[in-house]
């Protein structure tokens, strides 16, 4: 008897162990990845695996939202512009090639090659040279100091590439090696994409076997997928389905108030919008509370430019913006010399026309006649980057979290011709904005960061409509699943039946 | 027939040529830029003008349509602009998808027949009235509901068949299950319209004086319906179904969309989106050849349908 109930025992231990190894865990996206470079992509689909095979010098603590060391240990700052880099011991890229300092200028080296094309070569601009002190050591000089460097050091497109790996494949768009906790098993091209667990990861081993990316387009399916158990996560899912997916007591919602930014631009080539009173007339008609409403509980009501979860922000800016006043929106709209009537650009893509729609409702209540133009994605980047647009709507994701990656490439004159699309030029606020790039004190940029924002509220550079919501919508029996501020979510931790 | 063949397949030259003419031009001539699209928002004007370089659209356009061209004639439909992929192997892992789901949705098309049929002998009867109507409903009906019905129905709620996806390989139970939702959702508009038009044509030629002349030596009613009065109904019905088997074969964004099927059509409209040049101009020749090769297929046809029709 005790012999078959030992049978049993292993039996069973089998079995668990079976499907422990075997968990597979399927994402729906709803785009294929482009690629699985850091380097070369700069998209948020190719991102989610990219996550999961490379990893960064710095990350960012899920629960704090903090920078952390990771392949870098600890790093000193000698001056303002030498930033010396500790790496982790004993790691290794998914190849076997090692991962030491030599790699980390390699990687850095071939984003800031013009030739190479890098998407966001930006990130890394004020690195003047990458010095290899000794196998685990680096030395990066900035040519200017650099306040941001370290959560650009955190973003998704600064991880760092196995310098054999390249050599061997030209890019890594198909062939990914990275030091992160999974790596490439398959990938049919717009069907799914397979990572497998990295036998050899330095760091805690992840306990879900497979993770697979699984294309997905229509958001209604992906739901479907979801409720019927077919797929663990889905991490795009329009307003109206949420309180469907909450009721669901096998699905857990999980939501962060995120980093990315809403807002209505203005086209300073227009000579209208060169009048502050054109733009205060417009803020003061926009009741940001009723789009909230209507994204509701996708989208937090704000007015700043630069939100509570970003870093620049300090409590009480938003005194500074204009406040919602239909009445007094009427009165200014008569007061403006070039009153005209305006149209709204909207890009045909996400939450944009339902948006544009109640703007051009409470434009036109306001006494402001506004005509919607509604233009397809791709066109509308290149229209609004060569400033043909009248009054527009965009968004900007934030991906690394600091004021200064919104508010130079999208406020500062220097980026006039490409990142800033409104074309805004207002030297005092370009004067605080440089100044919070340049400094590495973290508290003297936090204070520039809100002078600038203060005063480009008073200004009404932009009028902001609401902060995203990042979530993501998952089945309840997996749990460890990590959500940042900036839609990034890892599946490292992560653990299921 | 041979000698009329090859003179349609040697006609198809310009036409292709000038299929891949006016597509390089339209979407050179569109608004949006591949490099703007692959910097996103974020770029700087320095970015977008690496990626140009990188990609080679710095070229001048004749010698970037000229290269085009040369690697087209070799057998070559270049690389994907934004995921540096070969377009042929894009396109060779997305054709067989697209192909089963335009056979097997025809399939379901042409139930159209005999229900047409059915309607057109019982003229103003109730089977009539119900059949026109419920047709009108399937021509009515746009797919992405169509499709997302049967999911919420017969795979949420019943859990029947899988919600999304073909299983490989086709030829197994979980094979053939992932196929009926899909073919059922992307026929049935043609099924309803190859109704409609069988019954018109059928009630046509049910009038006519070979029809009384086949009925009054006698011949069985099965015989007059089938050998006589549908087979001269076939010509237009054909005509539209070599259409639409053409444009299924093309791609069925939406229905590829909603049930997650990895297809031409759905490549085609990303890869417009994303102005990705080289996988449009792939994806739109291989297309208008299907659509050429359909249409002989469809004339050829005609000949077997009414031997009266000669080609020569």
């Amino acid at each position: 008897m005790k012999r078959l109930v030992r049978i049993i025992a292993i039996v069973l231990a089998g079995a668990f162990v079976a499907s422990a190894a075997a968990a597979t865990f399927t994402y729906a996206a709803q785009a294929d990845a482009v690629g699985l470079s850091p380097v070369l992509t700069n998209d948020s689909v190719s991102s989610v695996p990219e996550r999961h095979i490379y990893e960064n010098l710095v990350a960012r603590d899920p629960a704090t939202n903090q920078l952390i060391p990771w392949l870098a240990t600890s790093w000193d700052t000698p001056d303002a512009n030498t930033w010396i880099f500790h790496l982790r011991h004993g790691v290794t890229f998914q190849d076997g090639t090692p991962f030491n300092a030599e790699a980390v200028k390699f990687t850095f080296e071939r984003i800031l090659d013009p030739k190479v094309g890098a998407p966001r070569a930006s990130l890394l601009k004020p690195i003047k040279s990458i010095d290899v002190i000794d196998d685990y050591t680096v030395k990066i000089t900035t040519s200017a100091p650099y306040g941001a460097f370290l959560a650009a050091l955190a973003h998704a497109n600064a991880a760092i590439v196995s310098p054999t790996a390249v050599a061997k494949y030209g890019d890594l768009m198909k062939n990914p090696v990275g030091t992160g906790p999974y790596m490439l098993k398959e990938w049919v091209s717009g069907d799914h994409i397979t990572l497998v667990r990295n036998p050899n990861y330095w760091g805690k081993a992840p306990a879900i076997d497979t993770f697979v990316i699984r294309v997905v387009p229509d958001v209604n399916t992906q739901v479907a997928l979801l409720e019927r158990g077919d797929v663990q996560l889905i991490d795009t899912v329009p307003p109206e389905l949420v309180s469907r997916l909450q009721q669901n007591k096998a699905i857990d919602v999980v939501m962060k108030p995120g980093t990315p930014v809403f807002y209505l631009g203005f086209n300073y080539k227009e000579p209208l919008w060169q009048d502050k009173t054109a733009r205060e007339a417009v803020a003061s008609a926009v009741d940001i509370s009723v789009i909230s409403k209507l994204l509701a509980p996708l989208a937090n009501p704000d007015c700043s430019i630069i939100g509570p979860q970003v870093f620049g922000y300090v409590e009480g800016v938003e005194s500074n913006c204009t406040p919602y006043d239909p009445a007094k929106a009427k009165q200014l709209w008569s007061q403006v010399k070039d009153a005209r009537p305006v149209t709204l650009w909207v890009p045909q893509t996400g939450n944009y026309p339902r948006v544009g729609q109640i703007l051009q409702g409470q434009l036109s209540q306001a006494g402001i006649p506004t005509t919607i133009k509604t233009v397809e994605w791709g066109a509308y980047l290149s229209a609004t980057q060569k400033y043909e647009q009248d009054l527009y709507l965009l968004g900007w994701t934030n991906s690394t979290a600091d004021g200064s990656e919104l508010v130079y490439p999208n406020l500062d004159s220097a980026n006039i011709g490409a990142s800033n699309r409104s074309a805004y030029d207002n030297p005092a606020a370009n004067q605080l904005i440089e100044a919070s790039r340049a400094t590495t004190d973290q508290q003297k940029r936090l204070d520039l960061l809100n002078q600038a924002n203060a005063l480009m509220l008073k200004d009404v550079a932009w009028v902001t409509l609401y902060d995203g919501v990042a979530l993501i919508a998952h089945r309840a029996d997996v749990s460890g699943i990590t959500l940042l501020p900036n839609n990034e979510w890892s599946i490292a931790n992560a653990t299921m039946p | 027939m041979l000698t009329y063949s090859l003179r349609r397949l040697l006609e198809a030259i310009p036409v292709l040529l000038g299929v891949t003419v006016l597509t390089f031009l339209i979407l050179h001539l569109a608004p949006g830029d591949p490099a703007e699209l692959i910097g996103g928002p974020t770029a700087t004007a320095q970015e977008i003008a690496s990626i140009r370089q990188r990609l080679n659209l710095d070229r001048p356009l004749y010698v970037q349509y000229g290269t085009f061209l040369w690697d087209l004639v070799h057998g070559d439909l270049g690389e994907s602009l934004q995921r540096r992929e070969s377009v042929r192997s894009m396109l060779a892992v997305r054709l067989p998808n697209t192909a089963v789901l335009a056979l097997t949705s025809m399939l379901v098309t042409l139930i159209g027949i005999p229900l047409g049929v059915m309607a057109a002998t019982r003229p103003n009867s109730l089977t009539d009235l119900a059949l026109m109507n419920v047709s009108l409903l399937g021509v009515s009906i746009p797919n992405f509901w169509l499709g997302i019905l049967l999911i919420i129905w017969f795979a949420v709620d019943l859990g029947w068949f899988p919600v999304a996806g073909y299983h490989h390989p086709f030829l197994s139970a979980d094979g053939l299950k992932s196929l009926i939702l899909p073919a059922v959702t992307l026929g049935t508009g043609g099924m309803a319209l190859v109704a409609r038009l069988t019954r018109s044509g059928m009630l046509d030629v049910l009038g006519q004086d070979y029809i009384r002349t086949a009925r009054a030596k006698g011949l069985p009613e099965r015989a007059v319906l089938f050998r006589h009065a549908l087979r001269n109904t076939m010509i237009p019905v054909i005509t539209v179904l070599g259409l639409n088997f053409g444009a299924l074969l093309g791609g069925a964004v939406v229905t590829e969309s909603v049930f997650a099927i990895n297809g031409v059509g759905r490549l085609a409209v990303d890869s417009i989106l994303a102005r990705d040049y080289a996988v449009v101009q792939g994806s739109v020749v291989l297309i208008a050849t299907t659509f050429v090769l359909v249409n002989l297929l469809v004339d050829l046809s005609y000949a077997l349908l009414n031997p009266t029709i000669r080609y020569a």
